[in-house]
């Protein structure tokens, strides 16, 4: 049939189902979100007008959306930076073989795991100004004087917001990075030290570039899942004080669901895919890694 | 509901202070209170609508509670309103560093661990009752202070109108049975008292209902309920003063443009002239 | 390879220190959430619970809405489990053993669903779940779900289909055996525990899911246990005692459920970590 053979057609037949889903939960809204952007609809339910490139015009004119981009670029990279340092230093110490490894390697995964409204909870209160327990440590131990407001100016919120997005992500990297490590053949290590290597080079010669392949997978999925961040932010912080910890994501929704402009808010998700998917070609024509597993798996 | 500040007598009288009516004395008293373990007034700035109804507070006790004109258009750019928020972020130096991020909760929160002197609330007492000591006498509740611009202490009140969204002939007569029968006196107080203190009778018949008064907590604390309804009398609401009703507000509301003021203010460090420019800047933008 | 002393005592901080970061903010609000109120907001911290009350439990089961979320999101999450597994499992079976032409393309198309930002979705899905008139109800929930759940759980599977020997399904072929009863009766019970692991990611995938939750649902009696208990927060009083109790029971199933299978579940992700 349609020179295809009856096994093959099984086999496309297995995986229509998933493919037909995704078409139509992602590649039909992506469409409809151009269309949207091209009208002036601000509650849904009501007509809108063709208006053109005008709500792309109002975007690029805005400062908001621009500083909220220049947010977005800060949030991914140090979130990249906090996460990935946390979970190098984690593999390594999860390598080892010790009492327990193998429940420590499995729970280490703990916090990625719950709900983020609980994660949401734990840490506002923790960090409350007025009888949480770090602001309790703090002055207890005279590190500070006064409680800290972790959320009272824009940079401290926004580092605040980092770092517990932080706490909740890099043990999905920790376990990602540990299967890059275990991956390096022991020999390696000690092949070098009979040559007299240092710790430094070692790490320079034979960690790093055996972790390059996972290197490249926490690069892009974990760019593109750190961009995506949403209700961390907006539960901390709803995007204040003072729009300090407004990122993309939570300008639009902001601008679709508190200030109900859905139109100007689907211009900013095309924009916004527009500079992810430039984002993702880069990366991945500068940083792929051509290895052997790479190639068998495809 | 309506706003009163909540305080503690006994943390009043150490302090050797008198409950403050005017602004004056309530800088002064957010001064002398704040120590090394307590601030003298907890404040939100949270862009959310627990900061818009603090902030109005203190826009009504200016003399600054018409938003509009008359005739629609805006008049929030004026000196009675930078005028409140002027003394909105004096007294904020003596609210606890993350109020920057409150919503209702954190206040009583932080009034019930004693960590702050007062708040301005629609009411503590359930919080008071079961987090904190729960001492009737030992619970103040006074009228917010106001300016030397008006001659009475106002706050933010919401008198809860009710919304019928049909055209049913028979479905409005139902509705407006089911309202008759929850005005009853008998039913009323056991309506308002699904949360004791925060739901305030406006019937005369409703604020006299012993099915109202002898709810066991209302009982406890009668004389601070008393005192919250006597405050509720000279109450407020942006968009819907003196008889008129501005729908636009709603944009106005949706957005928080009223805390967005105040955090231009107090976290972003500018002028409260261009703070309050630019609000009025924002709320044309929104309702256009 | 043996350690020296110092490289012991590295490992034994670190550690520890990775521990402490990790368990004790649970410790925290567990312990916490079993103390009466004025322990709970006390000004001196007690680590050790001084005293002891079910309470904020009481309170939560029996006077807030808080089952009829937790009713909510375990329907939804059962819903997503389920579909997610009869949309993903022929397809890996496709992908992973069938040496289907083009089967790179569909896997790449998979693989970049997976890093898809929601929030691109969101508006979109809005106008079109709205069109549908499905906004309000929990199947909306459940379509969002198992869009974001099902392209993981492919890349997940892999490992688990991979180390299959082929030898199996050929001497089933030469008995006779069909593709259907091929899947049925042979990779499906020799991949269970691939299996098992992309439902506890289905299940846990819908049962955090906030952003979409917040704007699809209008209603209290369709709400999920996410954005329930972000509505506890931002009522009129923080109750942390019930705050603190709601989100020790919402942590229970995803622990149970992970530590029955959560081992698999680390094995799939390590071996799709190195693979793709």
């Amino acid at each position: 049939m349609f020179g295809l053979s009856r096994r093959t057609l099984v086999g496309y037949l297995y995986v229509a189902p998933l493919m037909l889903w995704l078409a139509l939960t992602i590649a039909y809204p992506l469409l409809s979100t151009v269309v949207l952007s091209l009208q002036d609809i601000r509650i849904i339910g009501t007509e809108g007008s063709f208006v053109g490139l005008d709500q792309y015009r109002a975007i690029f004119a805005s400062d908001t959306f621009w500083s909220s981009a220049g947010r977005s670029l800060i949030w991914v990279l140090g979130n990249g930076l906090v996460q990935t340092l946390a979970a190098f230093i984690a593999a390594l110490l999860l390598r080892e073989a010790f009492p327990g490894v193998r429940i420590a390697r499995v729970w280490i995964i703990l916090s990625w795991i719950v709900p983020t409204v609980v994660v949401v909870i734990i840490w506002r209160w923790m960090l409350s100004a007025s009888g949480g327990i770090v602001n309790y440590a703090l002055v207890s131990l005279g590190v500070a004087e006064r409680p800290i407001g972790f959320f009272s100016t824009s940079t401290s919120a926004f580092a605040s917001v980092v770092l517990i997005n932080a706490w909740r992500m890099f043990p999905f990297m920790t376990v990602i990075m540990l299967a890059g490590l275990m991956r390096i053949p022991e020999e390696l290590y000690e092949s070098a030290a009979v040559d007299g290597a240092n710790a430094w080079q070692k790490f320079w010669y034979i960690t790093l570039p055996g972790l390059q392949p996972v290197l490249f997978v926490i690069g892009l999925l974990g760019t593109l899942i750190s961009f995506n961040t949403f209700d961390v932010i907006w539960l901390l912080t709803g995007g204040g004080p003072a729009g300090g910890t407004t990122t993309l994501p939570v300008l639009i929704y902001d601008t679709a669901f508190k200030q109900y402009r859905l139109s100007r808010a689907a211009a900013m998700s095309v924009v916004t895919g527009v500079l992810l998917l430039v984002f993702a070609l880069t990366f991945i024509r500068l940083m792929s890694p051509r290895t052997d597993a790479q190639e068998a798996a495809l | 509901m309506a706003h009163s500040i909540w305080y503690r007598p006994s943390v009043f009288a150490e302090a050797g202070i008198e409950p403050p009516t005017t602004w004056e004395e309530l800088l002064a008293a957010a001064e002398v209170l704040t120590t090394d373990t307590q601030y003298g007034i907890g404040l939100p700035a949270n862009r959310q609508l627990y900061t818009d109804q603090v902030v109005y507070d203190f826009m009504v006790n200016a003399g600054a509670e018409e938003i509009y004109n008359p005739d629609g258009t805006l008049r929030f750019n004026n000196e009675a309103t930078i005028k409140a928020y002027a003394f909105y972020s004096q007294l904020f130096r003596f609210s606890p560093p993350d109020s920057t991020n409150w919503t209702w909760g954190e206040a009583e929160a932080c009034f019930a661990s004693r960590a702050c002197a007062m708040i301005p609330q629609f009411t503590v007492i359930t919080t008071y009752d079961t987090q904190a000591e729960g001492d009737p006498n030992d619970l103040g509740v006074i009228a917010i202070p106001r300016s030397d611009a008006v001659e009475e202490s106002g706050t933010i009140a919401y008198s809860n109108g009710v919304m019928l969204l049909t055209s049913d002939p028979a479905k409005i007569e139902a509705a407006q049975r089911f309202i008759r029968f929850i005005l009853e006196p008998e039913n009323y107080g056991r309506f308002l008292n699904m949360e004791p203190g925060l739901f305030l009778p406006v019937t005369d018949a409703g604020s006299k209902a012993d099915s109202f008064w002898q709810d066991p907590m209302v009982v406890k604390y009668r004389s601070q309920i008393e005192t919250m309804i006597e405050n509720s009398k000279n109450g407020r609401l942006f968009g819907f003063t003196n008889g008129n009703t501005f729908p636009s507000i709603a944009s106005i509301s949706a957005q928080n443009i009223l805390a967005q003021v105040l955090q231009m203010i107090v976290v972003q460090g500018m002028s409260v002239e261009d703070a309050v420019e630019a609000g009025q800047a924002a709320m044309e933008a929104a309702i256009e | 390879m043996k350690r020296s002393r110092r490289a012991s005592f590295v490992l034994i901080v670190g550690l520890a220190a990775l521990l402490f970061i990790v368990i004790v903010p649970f410790y925290w609000i567990f312990s916490s959430s079993i103390k009466i109120p004025q322990e709970i907001i006390a000004r001196t911290p007690t680590l050790i619970p001084q005293s002891f009350s079910l309470q904020h439990y009481d309170k939560l089961m029996n006077s807030s809405q808080f089952p009829v979320y937790l009713r909510n999101s375990t329907l939804v999450a059962l819903a997503t489990m389920g579909i997610t597994l009869l949309l993903c499992t022929p397809a890996a079976y496709a992908l992973y053993r069938m040496r289907l032409p083009g089967r790179q393309t569909l896997f790449r198309i998979i693989l970049i669903t997976y890093a898809f930002p929601g929030i691109l979705l969101l508006i979109p899905l809005y106008f079109m779940l709205s069109s549908l008139r499905l906004i309000d109800t929990l199947y909306a929930l459940v379509i969002v779900n198992v869009t974001f759940a099902a392209p993981f759980a492919v890349w997940l599977l892999q490992a688990f289909f991979q180390t299959i020997p082929a030898e199996i399904e050929e001497s089933a072929a030469l008995d006779g055996a069909n593709r259907l009863q091929i899947l049925l009766r042979i990779i499906i019970p020799l991949t269970a525990p691939g299996l098992a692991s992309v439902a506890i990611f289905a299940f846990i995938t819908s049962w955090t899911e906030y952003m979409f939750s917040s704007v699809l649902i209008i209603s209290e009696q369709h709400r999920t246990v996410p954005v329930g208990l972000a509505g506890i927060v931002g009522q009129y009083q923080v109750d942390w005692g019930l705050l603190l109790a709601g989100a020790s029971v919402t942590t229970l199933p995803v622990l149970v459920l992970f530590a029955l299978v959560g081992r698999y579940f680390i094995a799939g992700l390590t071996a799709g970590a190195v693979k793709s």
